[in-house]
């Protein structure tokens, strides 16, 4: 009896500690896993990251809903895109201390694509940009506008990474 | 191998003589050789048949596991040509998000282990090895609707027979100990790395059968009842 609980003491112990080390598990879900579009502001004229000096509202058109809320100082804003559409026009409303105020209107044309990352994390879409436009004010109506809008990224994930360049044009050249 | 001296004709030879037993050597060298040739095992030193008990538990009570048999040869003691198949199986719902996940599909590997053992004749065995593994499966992801606060709409999540493929290696290193007649029991800790994954409309698979869960690199181990054959 000894010869065969000798070997089978040499041989379980190892195992059974192995079997140990593969029983941790861990949550296998990004920490960040909100889908979300990124646009990011530059100046039409000198093509450099621009940083607004007036306020800036967003609101998506289709319910009204804010998604940036009179918020001053904005570099960048992120917004979420639509899962079961393919087109989101969002509305930018600018306004200054002097009382004017102007809204441009920003289209993204996209794909949704369902993602599943484990079972750990919700099901989630994904986007694919395939088209960007906008339009524009009268400087008259308020001094910043949007001038023109380019694609940068194209896939909308979870990476919060500059998916669309807004570029804003100035008459005092800010 | 050569025979004793001829002995002497001296009283003390004929002592020595009397106290020798077994065989002797002309000298240490040719005795290692000879040693070294009775440990030699023949090319072909025979086979065994296993399955894999701690696939089988975690098949049984955990989110996934493999029902998984191999065969494999024995050349010298030393190479251990091996073939693994088996049916990975996972039928698993995630407590928090409702998520689904159901596959039952075959996994094959085949690779090489080697004994590092200092006597290929001893009753234990040290292995290192490695593998190579192929699945190529279906699996359904069933999920609540998702829903989209920001447009009060929601989406489903239902998708049923996507399609996997992968294909990845091993490295292995593992003990067994005969237990009784030509019974052994063994296990392996195994290191694996990704190949090849084939994405779905999804993305990737959660559980590959044979590799676990599906990352560039994955941790096992098996639990092996070995017959000799």
């Amino acid at each position: 009896m000894t010869s065969l609980l000798h070997p089978l003491k040499r041989l379980l112990a190892p195992g059974l500690l192995l079997g140990g080390m593969t029983a941790c598990s861990n949550i296998d879900c990004p920490l960040d896993n909100v889908v979300l579009m990124q646009c990011n502001f530059y100046s039409s004229e000198t093509q450099s990251p621009l940083k607004l000096a007036d306020s800036l509202s967003v609101r998506l058109a289709a319910n009204g809903l804010t998604v940036v809320n009179t918020s001053t100082g904005v570099e960048k804003f992120l917004v979420p895109l639509k899962d079961s559409g393919e087109r989101d026009t969002l509305l930018l409303h600018f306004s200054n201390l002097q009382g004017q105020q102007a809204t441009d209107t920003l289209v993204v044309a996209h794909q949704p694509q369902p993602h599943f990352e484990s079972l750990d994390c919700p099901p989630s879409f994904f986007h694919t940009l395939t088209a960007v436009w906008a339009t524009s004010h009268p400087l008259s109506e308020m001094p910043l506008t949007v001038d023109s809008v380019s694609l940068s990224r194209s896939i909308v994930n979870y990476d919060d990474i500059e998916n669309i360049r807004i570029y804003l044009r100035t008459t005092s050249g800010r | 191998m050569a025979f004793a001296q001829q002995p002497q004709r001296h009283a003390a030879d004929t002592v020595r003589q009397s106290r020798v037993r077994g065989v002797q050597y002309a000298s240490p060298q040719e005795a290692a050789a000879a040693l070294a040739a009775a440990k030699r095992m023949p090319l072909w030193a025979g086979g065994s048949v296993s399955v894999n008990l701690a696939g089988a538990a975690l098949a049984l009570y955990t989110p996934y596991g493999e029902y998984e048999a191999a065969g494999r040869l024995n050349l010298r003691g030393r190479f251990f040509p091996t073939f693994e198949a088996g049916i990975g199986v996972s039928d698993h719902q995630n407590e928090t998000t409702e998520i689904h996940y159901k596959t039952r599909a075959p996994f094959f590997r085949l690779g090489v282990d080697y004994n590092v053992a200092k006597n290929v004749r001893d009753a234990g065995r040290i292995f290192v090895g490695a593998r190579y593994g192929f699945s190529s499966f279906n699996y359904d992801l069933l999920a609540p609707d998702v829903p989209d606060l920001n447009y009060g709409t929601s989406q489903p999540f239902v998708y049923q027979d996507l399609k996997g493929t992968n294909h990845w290696g091993e490295i292995l290193f593992g003990l067994e100990a005969k237990i009784w007649g030509m019974v052994r029991l063994g296990w392996s800790v195994r290191y694996r790395m990704r190949f090849y994954n084939k994405t779905s409309v999804v993305g990737s698979p959660w559980y590959v059968p044979g590799y676990g869960k599906n990352d560039t690199h994955s941790m096992g181990a098996t639990f092996n009842l070995i017959l000799d054959i």
